[in-house]
């Protein structure tokens, strides 16, 4: 089913309350997953459980601090938005700009992803072109049970673009870290794995594979999700007649949150194996030892009993109806103990922490210096799906202020 | 606070997703309830798991754990 000929045997799970219920079950390990892109996602962190998983989970807790949060936001998101988004300023039409908003939110997140990492020679255009260039194949070869290709081609061009990353960005990175690199303890995940090769284990791709992971997750999913809360809340602002979208902290957060729950831009299938017979909780639904489940991280978050008998129309003011104590982005990060570990870097407030989080970053700034569509181009989705969008082109125009109505 | 003071936490329910991250760090301290929300099984850390304490607040997705010193 879901046409990977690698699981065809998964048993399909749609309803978010046995979705959720399976992430957070202990009796549900991810370990049988991804049985061909091993080579570059093999054992990393989204592929353990248990002591294992929890072990990489307490070495990688502190990238996530607040401390490093802050200095992320401070020191590189906000002024790469000042500097490619700009600030609200009042002007004539003349101030009307275009920007793409794909390759825009690719470049944020690249760098962002390259501190976390941290590697260097990203910080310049050609750097995060080359990085994006080299992470494409290596993705599709860590998702290639999903590929309509020739399987055997994907996994070659994946493994020469990874080789080339370890001798471009990797390797330079790790050999300073065996070097000497005591003053910045936590703040990079290539210091902490240097730090830590014996928790690792010995497997010395082991820390490559885990780059791969970091560098996939922090691109892929929060770029594509850029695109689509633009186009939801420009969609929505045209359907209801709005000629102004809100830019208030509440109402960007519910949109940002409504996006994240109707567009599952990473794999929609999670696999999960049943260690030991389980009769869920939620709906009594049993499980044999050894079953293969697909949880079906799409429909889960689309399903009426949960999000409403409107539940596939975005509704940036949804979450006062959302029932069963789901949250308003569904299954959006996973849940149980492989929630997504950049959780806060992408929601910000709403995870608790004092950061505006990217997407609201970003959108915010987007909504005040007046974005509206590019009436000469529409947007293009990738030729390889309709989850992610390829180009994305916008006008800004200040002096409309919060209007989304296109430049005169 | 590690130097051996004691130490007060608490888990905010409504923020709580149920990770089971502090149960696993720490089970010591919390333990999932029927509902599979995160509960302190105590108010006062002892000195000597308040590092524990510590690091199940710092690990926890929702920042749903409080730690405070007393």
């Amino acid at each position: 089913m879901y046409g990977s000929p690698g699981y065809a045997d998964l048993e399909p799970v749609e309803a978010y309350l046995e979705v959720h219920e399976i992430l957070r079950d202990r009796r549900f390990i991810a370990g049988r997953s991804r049985p061909e892109g091993r080579e570059f996602l093999g054992e990393t962190m989204v592929g353990i459980d248990g002591d294992r998983h929890l072990v990489r989970r307490r070495l990688y807790a502190p990238l996530m601090s607040e401390e490093n949060l802050t200095r992320l936001e401070r020191e590189l998101v906000e002024p790469m938005l000042a500097a490619t988004v700009g600030t609200p300023s009042s002007g004539s039409d003349s101030s009307c700009t275009t920007i793409d908003l794909v390759p825009l939110a690719r470049d944020l997140c690249m760098r962002v992803a390259a501190a976390i990492l941290g590697i260097e020679g990203v910080q310049s255009p050609s750097g995060t072109e080359r990085l994006t260039e080299l992470l494409r194949p290596i993705a599709a070869g860590a998702t290639v049970e999903w590929s309509p290709r020739d399987h055997a081609e994907v996994i070659a061009e994946g493994r020469a673009a990874k080789a080339a990353f370890v001798e471009e960005f990797f390797a330079p990175a790790w050999e300073r870290r065996g070097r000497a690199d005591a003053e910045q303890p936590d703040r990079d995940l290539i210091s902490i794995m240097a730090r830590s090769r014996e928790a690792l284990g010995g497997d010395p791709d082991l820390p490559v594979r885990e780059s791969i992971l970091f560098l996939a997750a922090a691109t892929g999913n929060p770029v594509g999700h850029l695109a689509f809360a633009v186009d939801d809340l420009l969609a929505w602002a045209e359907t209801e007649s709005v000629s102004r979208i809100p830019a208030d902290d509440d109402f960007l957060r519910g949109a940002i949150n409504e996006t994240l729950r109707l567009h599952i831009t990473g794999t929609p299938v999670l696999v999960r194996e049943c260690t030991e017979p389980v009769e869920l909780r939620s709906t009594g639904r049993h499980f044999d030892a050894g079953a293969l489940l697909g949880l079906d991280m799409v429909a889960a978050n689309r399903d009426p009993d949960v999000f409403g008998p409107d539940a596939d129309r975005f509704d940036p003011h949804r979450s006062g109806r959302i029932t069963q104590r789901a949250k308003s982005y569904g299954v959006a990060f996973g849940g149980g103990p492989h929630i997504c570990l950049g959780r806060a870097l992408v929601l910000g407030r709403d995870s608790g922490v004092q950061i505006d989080g990217l997407q609201f970053g970003l959108l915010s700034r987007l909504l005040r210096q007046g974005i509206h569509r590019d009436p000469q181009r529409s947007p293009a989705l990738a030729a390889s799906g309709q989850r992610h969008y390829e180009s994305f082109p916008v006008h800004l125009a200040a002096e409309s202020g919060l209007s989304h109505r296109p430049c005169a | 606070m590690s130097a051996g003071g004691h130490c007060t936490v608490s888990v905010n329910p409504a923020t709580c997703e149920g990770t089971g991250l502090c149960e696993a760090v720490a089970g010591a301290l919390f333990r999932l309830d029927e509902d599979d929300v995160a509960r302190p099984l105590v108010s006062r850390v002892p000195a000597d798991l308040v590092d524990l304490a510590q690091e199940a607040e710092q690990m926890c997705p929702t920042r749903s754990i409080s730690v405070e010193a007393e």
